[in-house]
């Protein structure tokens, strides 16, 4: 009889699970997106103060990751908003038809942008991250970091993460079919490849490597939240990657005014300073304000690639990547 | 009318297995249209093989030396805890995997104590870290079973050593080596198709594209690159090397249960020398055991208590006893129905051929891995239906057929001794068949029934292959959620986690102990 009441208890309680809330957003973002320090919590609060709805943020490993899953999932995902992919993922996310136009006018944004599907929501140059008080001979570019470089690096895999994958476009952009000799070369300096970009991060802040895989703007963070000069980024010579992330509607999502209403507030200029300061990137939105810390970063040069090539070849460059590191 | 009912009952439970595991092939096979010897060539895909087939040696290597140590010194020192020492060495191989993986992070990891005491570091993800928690999951089983084989060594074996004073090299050489030798190429098959197969622990601690096994770069081809047709190629090599290995190994196997002898050791002249060795490796597995187990709770030091995540943590519960409870009524079924035609044809020698059929059929999960008939299904729905509202049944199936063989090993010989010893009491008395089962069978079957079905419910609620795979953004398990707060680094919430997942299997064990084990003499 207790084995029944119990059996009895548990089943309800799973079919109570199921229940679900009627004016609800369903929004694919990545891990640290959503994290209790990244800007969920925060633009949760703003956005749900205005709207009277809730957002779900579902949190999956990295930017690829969320590519991949709507690949997997196909019509019938449950995403009503799709934020954190990058512009090189757009061309492969418009082919699977997983997202719709915005129909939005955007205010007038710090980049120069032109698409009917996707809204930037901040922007970034790919750097590595290292500790001033351990590291001495910091290498001054990328030549220098993949052929003199002694220590250790840590970078995420580019088959689940956006900062992975610029890295390889980065490599690619300046090596272009010597691209697989630079991988090797790091090879033996990396400690591990993570899934996504907070692993990694949270790796090198243990100390686990000298240098990490992220963003100029990682700096900031350190700077601001913990008053902490030791964590800069590196200026290579060469010229940085740089990164727009971008969110759009879900082709599949049910809720087209709400999710309209969210990536405007996305680009508003509250929002965007929320994000400015917790998902420490450069704002989209010219009119958000910014902490002191921003002016101190190091601006570099920037390189990019071809939009249409990097979706064509983006597989076989992955594919490259993990035949070598495999050796 | 019995027997037939059985025979209907055992066919229907074999029907129902071929046909699942025809699905998967049929889920496979549909996606070759595009399949060409060419694609096989491929460098990625034969390091991968090359990884897993090294990892899986030398992982049973180490399984297999480890394991006859400590049997023998376990044979020599007969310390007087053994009984409890050979419950734990079963228990060893039943703790879930991620919690295993939880363990080896924590205490050999970068930030655990080894390291701390440690006057170098070593890099656990990779191969190193792969090792030790397979070790840890099969050195105590192997130990065991060797143990075992040492007991049915005759007493007459060591007196004439002892009078022909053989040295002890000369007794490994000329009696425990001959013993061991038939058991042990079973034996190591055995682990090497479980490390062939190892999912968890090479997700979790391969660290990077170096160390992957053909069932993580399945789970990688869905997951990272939805790549299908390379998934296909490693399901289909997995498959080929896994059968042709489990079919020497499968008949080999005998059922042996303990005999308990009289302690030989009067017979041994030890050399202090030898005593010092054996302690010495009962020592070293001890403090090996023991610091993996404190990896697990150790960073439950750093955990703060104000922020816990109640809601993930009683959601996730449930979703693991949800798919728990579907699968052991999965395998109560077709357990049960290939245990009765077992029954009812053990006072004949007739069908011992069809019999062992069946029991590959049981036996499909150790031959055809979790991953490969899981990419199979889910092919075959994908392209059909809504995948994510299958998840919970589908997940809860394939645990089933992965806790089926287990089930049945445990089951089979308390079966065999009942009916053996009542068979003619029931003929005698010609007692209905309900009453057979209610005055005779039951009682007996109980308490290894309650064991059976309690190990059932820990296998699945430990697994995590199926669901990483399959899992959709709804449904989170325990085992998904720890592996979740280990790759990002939380190691007090995934602590905490995994004392919430042991918590849980105890509580499993202890509800069915006293519901279903009790013992309960009143009956007869």
């Amino acid at each position: 009889m207790k084995k029944l009441l119990w059996l009895a208890c548990c089943t309800l309680s799973v079919f109570g699970l199921n229940a679900q809330a009627n004016s609800e957003l369903t929004v694919y973002t990545y891990q640290s997106f959503v994290s209790d320090w990244g800007p969920g919590p925060a633009l949760s609060k703003a956005f749900e103060a205005e709207c009277n709805c809730s957002i779900n943020w579902v949190g999956l490993d990295d930017g690829v990751a969320i590519l991949n899953r709507l690949k997997l999932e196909g019509k019938r995902n449950k995403a009503d908003v799709i934020l954190g992919l990058d512009t090189n993922l757009i061309p492969e996310a418009e082919a699977i038809g997983a997202v719709q136009a915005h129909q939005l006018t955007l205010p007038k944004l710090a980049i120069d942008w032109q698409d009917n599907n996707f809204v930037p929501y901040d922007y970034g140059y790919f750097a590595f991250i290292y500790n001033t008080e351990l590291l001495k001979n910091k290498p001054s570019s990328m030549e220098e970091l993949i052929n003199e470089f002694d220590g250790t690096i840590l970078y995420q895999d580019p088959r689940t993460s956006t900062v992975g994958q610029g890295l390889m476009l980065w490599l690619k952009a300046l090596y272009g079919d010597d691209t697989e000799q630079a991988w090797s070369k790091l090879k033996d300096k990396t400690v591990t490849v993570t899934k996504g970009w907070s692993e990694a991060y949270g790796m090198f802040l243990k100390g686990e490597a000298d240098l990490v895989l992220s963003y100029t703007t990682s700096p900031a963070y350190h700077m601001v939240a913990e008053q902490e000069n030791r964590y800069q980024a590196l200026e290579f010579s060469e010229g940085h990657m740089s990164q727009v992330e971008v969110a759009a509607i879900s082709a599949t999502s049910q809720q087209l005014e709400l999710a309209q209403q969210f990536l405007a507030f996305l680009v508003s200029a509250p929002a965007q300073q929320v994000i400015a300061t917790t998902n420490w990137m450069l704002p989209v939105n010219p009119e958000a304000e910014l902490p002191e810390a921003f002016s101190t970063l190091v601006t570099p040069k920037a390189l990019s690639l071809d939009q249409a090539t990097v979706s064509q070849q983006r597989k076989a460059w992955t594919k490259e990547w993990r035949n070598t590191v495999s050796q | 009318m019995m027997k037939k009912l059985a025979a209907i009952a055992g066919y229907t439970a074999s029907a129902f297995l071929a046909l699942v595991i025809c699905a998967a092939f049929w889920g496979l096979a549909e996606q070759t249209k595009e399949l060409s010897w060419s694609a096989f060539n491929d460098p990625y895909l034969w390091r991968v093989l090359r990884f897993s087939l090294w990892q899986a040696l030398l992982s049973a290597l180490l399984a297999c030396v480890g394991g006859i140590l400590l049997a023998r010194a376990w044979f020599y020192l007969q310390p007087k805890s053994l009984n409890w020492q050979l419950r734990l060495a079963n228990l060893c191989f039943v703790c879930p995997v991620i919690l295993v993986v939880l363990g080896c992070v924590g205490s050999f990891g970068l930030n655990g104590f080894w390291q701390h005491l440690a006057p170098f570091s070593w890099k656990i993800y990779g191969l190193p870290g792969i090792l030790i928690a397979h070790t840890f999951l099969n050195m105590p089983l192997i130990a065991r079973y060797c143990y075992l084989q040492y007991q049915a060594i005759p007493a007459s074996y060591w007196r004439q050593g002892k009078q022909l004073g053989f040295s002890q090299f000369s007794y490994w050489r000329l009696i425990e080596w001959p013993m061991l030798r038939s058991r042990l190429a079973g034996l190591f098959g055995l682990v090497f198709l479980l490390c062939f197969g190892s999912f968890t622990i090479v997700l979790a601690l391969g660290g990077g594209p170096q160390s992957t096994t053909l069932e993580v770069a399945i789970y990688q081809a869905l997951r990272y690159d939805f790549d299908p047709l390379f998934a296909l190629q490693c399901a289909l090599l997995q498959l080929l090397i896994a059968t042709s290995l489990g079919w020497l190994l499968l008949g080999r196997e005998q059922q042996d249960s303990i005999r308990h002898q009289q302690s030989l050791t009067s017979i041994h002249q030890h050399t202090t020398l030898s005593l010092t060795w054996h302690r010495l490796i009962i020592t070293s597995y001890y403090l090996f055991i023991s610091s993996v187990v404190l990896g697990m709770f150790s960073p439950l030091v750093a955990l703060s208590w104000q922020a816990l995540p109640w809601q993930q943590w009683i959601e996730s519960s449930l979703w693991s006893l949800n798919i728990a409870l579907q699968s052991v009524v999965w395998v109560l079924i077709l357990g049960s129905a290939l245990l009765w035609q077992y029954s009812s044809n053990l006072n004949q020698n007739k069908g011992a051929k069809r019999h062992k059929g069946q029991e590959l059929l049981a036996s499909v999960m150790l031959l055809a891995p979790a991953m490969v008939i899981t990419t199979g299904l889910f092919f075959l729905l994908l392209s059909r239906t809504d995948i994510s509202r299958y998840t919970v049944p589908l997940v809860a199936l394939i645990n089933a057929l992965m806790s089926l063989p287990f089930y049945m090993r445990s089951l089979k010989p308390a079966l065999n001794d009942s009916v053996k010893q009542y068979a003619k009491l029931n003929q005698s008395l010609d007692l209905p068949a309900l009453s057979q089962v209610r005055f005779i069978y039951w009682p007996l079957m109980r308490k290894p029934l309650s064991v059976a079905i309690s190990l059932c419910m820990v296998l699945s609620l430990g697994d995590m292959g199926v669901i990483a795979l399959i899992g959709s953004v709804d449904v989170t398990t325990l085992p998904l959620l720890l592996f979740q707060q280990l790759s990002s680094y939380q190691y007090a919430l995934a602590s905490a986690t995994g004392l919430i997942m042991l918590l849980l299997c105890g509580v499993i064990f202890y509800l069915l102990d006293i519901s279903l084990g009790r013992d309960n003499a009143e009956h007869i």
